[in-house]
């Protein structure tokens, strides 16, 4: 009776006499132990087993059969004392368990019993627990030590935490704060209506993201960058939120003053291309109760470029502002009036048909007629070509409308200047028209034929002895063999949708070229390809390019990708894609002519550029022109911030380089650092200096 | 016969001192034995008398045997210095070594008197 | 019976063996804790049950955790060693290592911690059973996690009638820790009865 309790207990029993010998094991402990019973009775336990520090268990086990005194064993102290496996038919894990040596005797002879329990499980769950709270703590760590200010509040938004950052930003302090709504807290009297979207938002489960404006603990506003989400616990019901807040108020304030500038020509004052076609796409798409009928006019002065080439440029940009100030002063305030360009300015007469548009027209073209700018000893006696073209909303985008009215304006040129053409339907015999069917004609044919030449020019770094770059130009090959500056069938190219065309025969020449040469180019850090707006749209040419890396042909880290600002914001989603695509494979991306129609620096934000390519206007008057050096240095600065280097271009002299490595743009390019030359040369180059 | 020594006990605990005295009238009836409960008068007698013997606690409730063991090895040179103490860890008696005194660890039991006293003969 | 017929003499006899015991718990302590353990002079008080509580109630108003053993030979009763909170973390860490385990004793902390307790009682009592020179059987330890009237409950103790509380105080710290315990011994008046019979038995051999 006595064995078989003993060898169906569900733990493990042995029994050692005073001198350690062990005098019974039972069954229990002979199967997890996996050693023959034979083995262990009449043998001396510390020779059967490694007890660890022998000390202790040796001392229990006299306190046992000398005193009667019980001890334990656990499992912390002696980690596995015994080598028992956890799953005695598996033998796989061993088991972790706990001793308790108690004393019995027998006939006046003490024994000790030790009794092992399997204590696997709890260690197991004590271990999951230990991570748990280990991990915990790191996420508490990483909470508190956030850059970004953490609130936590519970299903009712009554606050529960709030991290340090959140004090440092608010200085509200967490006696300020816990127990209160987090609403209440900071609350300006306009912020109930955001506040009841955000609230309805959360309570359907979906997060809240945008920019809000709060008060700190004295009162001062400042501007969030705000998350709000909710946390849901097993039930799917909200348990906590979790409120996120940067703060973007300095940057705010930078990209506020940036937009002015952004949306304003800062010669004239006046607004510039990129708000001005915002305001007609406003005109034209608006369902408001405007009346249908506008006019768009392009006004061009006619002796710009004289004066301009002969007086300098100093003198037409005062030719410009005396001009703007005409105008603007004889425009009614409900007309928009900007410059779109070098000696372009664009009116859009709201509500005004085509005849009284030409009332206008001939207003203008009289006062022009009768001032006079004086430069030095000089008085130039002016002209205008107006283009006109009647819009009707929704009959006709934006675009189409500044076609018309350039083409006009272009046709009011050719008519002989200091007039203006009003645009028609059936005006082909519009001379620009003719201009650009001639370009667009040889365009064709070059691409045709492969008259087309690519050149490079060199980019240079300002702060640091880096590899040079790159960056591929293209020229068109007439029939005799000349050479076409790009200025003049680029902006033809444009108009008649050719220019995607010219993009990917320069890519296409640009990636044959790399790998025909890919031994010869260690020396160039990157090349530099110019994308139109149309590109970026353009499936299969990302997915030719990808291809190219893909085959091993070129080297990702040696491409470049330049977008023009414009383009990019054109074709915000897509461009995004084409970047995030390519910048997946190792190819960087520059904004190219940054700063001359910025719209809003929030686009920054979205466009993961690795450089920003500072519009040359800005560099090339900088050392005469503090707004244009402040210009230039901003950039430069929002640039760092966000991670971005800067690229000069227009660099034409000494002076200019050495004040960009001052201001500290990182590199440089233009003629005071190296002209354009034909790709090859690159190479030959490089061996020239060996 | 030889001359009878002079013996200082010094222990908080009435019957340590008592076991200690017990134990060396019981082979040296003649010798003369002076008891001090604690570190200050254990400090008063060895400043006024000289002793062959010393009996030293460690744990006192005003201090502790460590801290007047200088003191004791500066009045009573020639003294011979046992300490009996609870606490027995190795580092406590390495420390009593190190100034010259033989460590003992309690209980105490006649055969560790004896040797105590037998030690100071020799010396 | 009252807390009188514990004399200043056996008072300051068990004393001494609380101190020896105490000492030997060390070097076992210091074993496990790889440094010196600091000693106190410990004072023994005998008071009865109520003022026990009231007494304990004071010294730790929070929780404590006590490992109780039940001692039974000559004499019986239930020994106790008390530690705050804060000493049972600080105590089981410094034999287990520091971890990042929060500020509650795990399961296998309390273990690490009956082992503890159970080494210094052993020893603690041991040492008694040897010098008195009688058997003292322990029990297993147990751990009692909780305010001081669940630490001292009289239903689970069955210690019988007018029990009289042995008070032992003695801390034990560590240089750079501060650990206090407190060992207790509660005991039954028969018990105490035979208890100082053993003391009176052993303080005539030397007195």
């Amino acid at each position: 009776m006595h064995n078989i309790v003993f060898d169906n207990t569900n733990c493990g029993l042995i029994v050692i006499d005073n001198e350690g010998v062990i005098v019974d094991v039972n069954q229990w402990f002979v199967k997890h132990s996996d050693r023959r019973k034979l083995e262990l009775v009449n043998q001396n336990i510390f020779d059967c087993f490694e007890l660890g520090n022998g000390l202790t268990v040796k001392r229990a086990i006299e306190q046992a059969t000398n005193y009667g005194m019980s001890s334990i064993l656990s499992s912390a102290l002696h980690p596995r004392l015994f080598p028992l496996y956890a799953h005695a038919h598996k033998k796989d894990k061993l088991m972790e368990h706990t001793c308790y040596v108690k004393s019995y005797s027998v006939d006046g002879t003490r024994f000790a019993l030790i009794q092992i329990h399997d204590v696997t499980d709890s260690v197991m769950r004590e271990r999951l627990l230990r991570n748990r709270t280990k991990d915990l703590s790191i996420f508490s760590l990483a909470v508190k030590h956030s850059p970004s200010a953490v609130v936590i509040t519970d299903a009712l938004g009554i606050i529960e935490y709030i991290n340090p950052k959140f004090t440092e930003i608010t200085d509200f302090e967490g006696y300020d704060c816990i127990g209160r709504p987090y609403f209440s807290l900071g609350r300006l009297s306009n912020n109930e209506k955001i506040e009841e979207n955000i609230w309805r938002m959360l309570e359907q489960h979906q997060e809240w993201v945008g920019e809000r404006c709060n008060l700190k603990k004295n009162g001062e506003k400042y501007w969030a960058n705000e998350h709000i989400y909710p946390i849901l616990d097993g039930d799917n019901c909200i348990s906590h939120f979790v409120a996120m807040q940067d703060d973007v108020t300095q940057f705010r304030n930078i990209s506020r003053k940036f937009s002015y500038q952004a949306a304003h020509d800062a010669l004239t004052g006046l607004i510039n291309r990129q708000e001005f076609e915002g305001i007609l796409r406003g005109t034209i798409d608006g369902n408001n109760d405007e009346p249908d009928t506008h006019s768009l006019c392009f006004i061009d002065i006619d002796q710009f470029k004289l004066i301009n080439d002969t007086c300098g440029h100093i003198a037409g940009d005062e030719l410009l502002r005396q001009i703007s100030v005409l105008f603007n002063r004889h425009c009614s305030t409900d007309d928009t009036l900007a410059r779109i360009g070098g000696d372009e300015f664009a009116l859009l007469l709201h509500g005004h048909d085509i005849s009284k548009a030409k009332l206008t027209c001939e207003m203008l073209i009289q006062l022009v007629e009768g001032f006079r700018f004086r430069w030095n000893e000089h008085v130039f006696k002016l002209g205008v070509s107006i283009g006109v073209t009647e819009i009707f909303s929704d009959s006709i985008n934006y675009v189409e409308a500044i076609k018309q009215a350039d083409s006009a304006c272009y046709a009011a040129k050719d008519a002989g200047r200091n007039r203006y053409h009003v645009y028609q339907e059936n005006d082909k015999a519009l001379a620009q028209r003719k201009d650009d069917t001639y370009w667009a004609t040889k365009i064709n044919s070059a691409l045709e034929n492969n008259r087309l030449a690519l050149y490079a020019q060199p980019i240079v770094s300002l702060q640091t002895k880096q590899k040079i770059s790159h960056e591929i130009l293209v020229r068109m090959i007439d029939d005799n063999g000349n050479l076409i500056p790009p200025g003049l069938f680029l902006p033809a190219a444009e108009r008649f949708d050719l220019s995607h065309r010219i993009d990917q025969w320069v890519i296409d020449n640009t990636l044959a070229w790399l790998c025909e040469h890919h031994n010869d180019i260690d020396h160039i850090d990157h090349i530099s390809i110019n994308l139109s707006g149309l590109s970026l749209s353009n499936e299969m040419l990302l997915q030719h390019i990808i291809k190219a890396i893909k085959a091993n042909k070129v080297q990702a880290s040696k491409l470049s990708f330049e977008i023009t600002e414009t383009a990019a914001i054109a074709n915000l989603t897509h461009a995004k894609l084409f970047i995030s695509a390519l910048n997946a494979y190792g190819c960087k991306f520059a904004l190219d002519d940054f700063g001359s129609g910025l719209s809003s620096f929030a686009y920054l934000k979205n466009l993961k550029v690795d450089m920003l390519k500072i519009d040359g206007m800005f560099i090339k008057d900088m050392l005469k022109d503090p707004i244009d050096e402040a210009m230039v240095k901003s950039i430069n600065d929002v640039g760092k911030v966000m991670g971005m280097e800067t690229i000069a271009e227009f660099v034409e002299n000494d002076e200019i380089r050495q004040r960009l490595e001052e201001i500290g743009i990182n590199y440089g390019q233009g003629y005071g650092l190296g002209k354009p030359v034909p790709i090859d040369e690159i190479i030959i180059k490089s061996v020239e200096l060996i | 016969m030889a001359e009878p020594k002079s013996v200082l006990v010094v222990d908080d605990s009435r019957l340590t001192r008592m076991m200690i005295v017990k134990m060396i009238k019981t082979h040296h009836s003649d010798w003369p034995i002076t008891e001090a409960t604690s570190v200050s008068e254990a400090l008063e007698c060895v400043n006024s008398q000289t002793f062959d013997f010393i009996s030293l606690d460690h744990n006192m409730p005003d201090g502790t045997g460590y801290e007047i063991l200088p003191q004791i090895n500066i009045a009573q040179p020639a003294a011979h210095i046992g300490i009996f103490t609870a606490n027995i860890q190795a580092v406590v008696k390495q420390r009593f070594e190190e100034l010259g005194a033989t460590f003992y660890g309690k209980p105490i039991s006649e055969a560790m008197i004896l040797q105590f006293t037998a030690d100071g003969g020799q010396s | 019976m009252t807390s009188d017929i514990f004399t200043e003499d056996y008072c300051d006899t068990l004393c001494e063996l609380f101190n020896i015991g105490m000492g030997r718990a060390a070097v076992s302590f210091s074993e496990m804790v790889n440094d010196e353990v600091l000693l106190t002079v410990p004072s023994l008080k005998a008071v009865d049950f109520n003022t026990a509580m009231e007494l304990f109630q004071c010294i730790s108003p929070g929780n404590v955790n006590a490992v109780e053993q039940y001692f039974e030979g000559r004499f019986s009763g239930n020994a106790f060693l008390f530690f705050n909170d804060e000493s049972s973390l600080q105590l089981v860490r410094s034999i287990l290592g520091e971890g990042n385990w929060g500020s509650e004793l795990g399961e296998l902390e309390q273990e690490a911690l009956k082992e503890v307790s159970n080494i210094i009682l052993n020893a603690c009592f041991g040492c008694i059973a040897d010098v008195l020179d009688c058997e003292l059987e322990s029990s297993v330890p147990d751990l009692i996690c909780g305010e001081i009237n669940d630490v001292f409950d009289v239903e689970r103790m069955r210690i019988g009638e007018n029990p009289l509380v042995l008070t032992l105080s003695m801390s034990f710290s560590l240089p750079n820790k501060k650990i206090t315990g407190q060992v207790s011994l509660i005991m039954a008046s028969d018990s105490i009865k035979r208890l100082i019979t053993e003391l009176e038995r052993f303080m005539t051999l030397y007195v």
